[in-house]
């Protein structure tokens, strides 16, 4: 398929260098007066409903089909799916070149439901639930997508506009990694679009191990009067003997008990449980040697117990390389100055450092600022406009910043 | 007289929002035609929604496709900030009591409407209630579609799974309770036809001026009822047509208000009946809606007048006729008609 894609790209160039040539170059010298407030109400008005569409669904169908539906009524012809539900819309460059900028917001809600999600709307903020963290993004790239088509916005890089699942919906990244999988040694630079996250500069690195632990006794029940103890109280010891661990000299390094269930009831026996343990470090091989003592004491805690102990690894995520990303950064650092937001400094998101681990240089561009409301996920419109002025000028910017990644650099 | 147009069956006038979901094709449709499409907001205190329904549909349906001519809200007299949120998103703001100051002025959505038909320019007219939370442009191609595809369609409902939001949150079904105990029993009894509407008491609607203007318009709670019975009596239940829109989380009422509203309700339904000869009442009907209130160990009548008013067809208001003209060959038609028609 990615020949097919390559294929129509080169068509879809050669026509655009044929017919659209001038138009571009004037819409990019226009970038710094353009009326912006139009397309950020269509970035608010998408964000609504995308909020209230059902998710998720399998492969996060029905707000991909809103998506595919809205790229299609903009107009775009070369509009692609996969089996994962990606969804990908590219935008030919003038000229030859073979590079792809790669701009990514992720679709996929997993706490909805259709009271919280509904979107209210006052004078300047909008709320509900996930609004700012998962639809604004999405809406943003869309609408994005519609103002590239509309006004010739065509760089000397191509673009490509991927929808992905989220990783709310999508844990192990399955349907970004398989996305990567296939067009990573394409990608010279990569752009995350989020909902809030307005001038926050990703430059702290933080890698992540998500492990499952599962405690199990081959006795049922606990009534006899030789039974060991119970599941609740084997993960509350490797709870305990975990939080006396100093994990790393700067004590950075955190390990969190993400999840604990145990008990007797709703078909659950006493001598059973389920535990989700979080590692997280700025550094991967602290990270990886953490992996080994965390995974170590919990395998001790079942000696001499008629327990079985299991762990499995959920997922893993590389502390990202800033470094890498620095170019970008600066870019963005750049744009907001511009559009005169106050920047500052965060950690960096999980698709940033996957984009790393494969050698590509990411940054992630927020669109608003989320407010103390966070039962509500409340928004500030207003900002939406100096966003979205500002995710034109990365974009710009980060065309020109960058050159492909080369075979060895990974 | 009834001008039965096509199949006098609703139910063969049923559609589903989504086959009007191209909306470029609507788009083209309405240019071809060569028509104007306004939409209306009633208000009375809607500051918590107001604003969503109008971003939603004037950018979707204004600014990305120009299906939409006008938006405007009617408002009662909104003592929250309805009308100034309405203004700042867009909307043309008109306040009720300033339309046809000669004319009176009532509270009442009925009135709105029919006060919108003479600040509204379009030859299609869309009403939605402004309290909608999950607003989507389906609710407004969803009913000028019919309207745009089939010129024998004059009037269009929507209808919709109705849950209900209240403190405890959404309760899936509940919803239409003055439908199925009130006014499916009525139309069942006197108007068949009409009982294959799903929600004839919707506040999503839409028509044509044409049609509209030869309505009369009750004031309160009995608007949308009146319309149903005088379209079936002036021009057929063939004119019209209704659309599924899927789901309306609207507030939920209470039982109290729903008493007071098929008061209402039933008051124009039993005046039409009398209108139109199918009954005749030999007494006047009661003037207030009475009901029991506990007063400490005793209990109370509390009497609230429902406004019963009804506005006549704005054709016959003569500052309606200078500002939108009958068109010459509708003149010709009427001298040439016999007085019966």
């Amino acid at each position: 398929m990615r020949d097919i894609y390559l294929f129509l790209r080169r068509m879809a160039g050669f026509l655009g260098l044929l017919f659209g040539g001038k138009k571009a170059w004037e819409a990019r010298k226009e970038l710094k007066k353009l009326d912006t407030a139009q397309w950020s109400r269509r970035i608010i008005s998408d964000g609504i409903l995308l909020n209230e569409i059902p998710s998720p669904t399998e492969d996060e169908h029905l707000r991909m089909k809103f998506i595919s539906k809205r790229l299609e009524e903009f107009g775009i012809s070369n509009v692609f799916s996969d089996e994962w539900g990606n969804v990908l819309a590219l935008f030919p460059a003038f000229g030859s070149r073979q590079d792809f900028m790669l701009l990514v917001a992720e679709v996929g809600d997993c706490d909805y439901s259709p009271l919280e999600n509904s979107v209210q709307i006052t004078r300047e903020l909008a709320s509900g639930q996930n609004l700012g963290e998962r639809s604004i993004g999405a809406a943003s790239l869309l609408v994005f997508a519609e103002f590239a088509q509309a006004t010739g916005f065509h760089l000397e890089k191509n673009l490509m506009v991927l929808f992905t699942r989220s990783s709310s919906v999508d844990e192990r990244e399955d349907a970004f990694r398989h996305f990567l999988g296939s067009w990573a040694d394409r990608i010279s630079c990569a752009i995350l679009v989020h909902g809030t996250k307005l001038g926050v500069l990703e430059t702290k690195p933080m890698g992540t191990y998500r492990l499952s632990i599962n405690v199990k006794s081959q006795e049922r029940e606990l009534l006899s009067p030789n039974a060991g103890p119970s599941a609740a109280s084997i993960m509350g010891n490797i709870a305990s003997r975990l939080g006396d661990i100093t994990w790393d000299g700067p004590q950075k390094a955190m390990v969190n008990i993400a999840r604990m269930e145990a008990g007797d009831g709703f078909g659950h026996w006493a001598t059973q449980g389920e535990m989700d343990i979080e590692i997280i470090s700025d550094d991967d091989k602290t990270l990886e040697s953490i992996k080994h003592s965390v995974v170590e004491t919990i395998e001790s805690a079942s000696e001499g117990l008629k327990y079985k102990i299991e762990s499995l690894i959920r997922f893993r995520r590389s502390v990202g390389d800033p470094r890498r990303n620095a170019p970008l950064i600066d870019t963005l650092r750049t744009a907001l100055e511009k559009v005169q937001i106050k920047t500052e400094e965060g950690l960096v998101s999980d698709k940033i450092s996957l984009l790393n681990e494969k050698g590509i240089p990411a940054v992630c561009v927020g669109m608003t600022k989320a407010t103390g409301n966070q039962n509500r996920d409340e928004i500030e419109l207003g900002l939406i406009d100096s966003g979205f002025r500002q995710l034109l000028l990365v974009i710009e910017g980060g065309s020109r910043a960058l050159e492909p990644v080369k075979e060895g650099q990974q | 007289m009834k001008q039965n147009k096509g199949d006098s069956t609703i139910l063969t006038r049923s559609y589903h929002s989504s086959a009007y979901s191209d909306k470029k094709r609507l788009v083209e449709l309405k240019k071809s035609k060569n028509l104007t499409i306004s939409l209306a907001f009633p208000t009375l205190n809607e500051e918590s929604t107001i604003a969503k329904e109008i971003l939603v549909l004037k950018t979707e349906l204004m600014d990305r496709f120009p299906l939409l001519d006008e938006i405007a809200v009617i408002d009662s007299g909104s003592t929250d900030k309805t009308r100034e949120i309405a203004k700042q998103f867009g909307a043309s703001v008109f306040t009720s009591s300033e339309i046809l100051k000669n004319y009176d002025s009532h509270r009442g959505k009925g009135e709105n409407l029919w006060k919108s038909l003479y600040v509204l320019k379009g030859d299609i007219i869309v009403w939605i209630d402004a309290d909608i939370s999950n607003i989507n442009p389906k609710f407004l191609y969803g009913l000028v579609g019919p309207l745009l595809e089939n010129d024998d369609v004059g009037y269009v409902k929507a209808y919709y799974k109705r849950p209900i939001r209240s403190s405890t949150g959404l309760t899936p079904s509940g919803g239409g309770r003055v439908t199925e105990i009130l006014i499916r029993p009525l139309f069942s009894l006197f108007y068949p036809e009409l009982s294959q509407l799903v929600q004839p008491l919707s506040g999503e609607y839409a028509g044509r001026r044409s049609i509209l203007e030869q309505l009369p318009f009750s004031v309160g709670y009995g608007v949308e009822v009146g319309h149903l019975i005088d379209l079936f009596h002036q021009f057929g239940p063939g004119i019209i047509a209704q659309v599924d829109m899927d789901e309306r989380i609207h507030r939920n009422q209470t039982i109290e208000a729903l008493s007071r509203m098929s008061y209402g309700v039933l008051a124009t339904f039993l005046s039409r009946l009398e209108k139109y000869q199918e009954i005749s009442l030999v007494k006047e009907m009661g003037k207030f809606h009475i009901a029991l209130e506990a007063d400490g160990n005793n209990l109370k009548a509390v009497h609230s007048p429902i406004s019963l008013i009804e506005r006549p067809p704005m054709r016959t208001i003569p500052e309606y006729n200078l500002k939108f003209p009958v068109p010459v060959m509708e003149e010709d038609l009427k001298r040439t008609s016999s007085p019966d028609l």
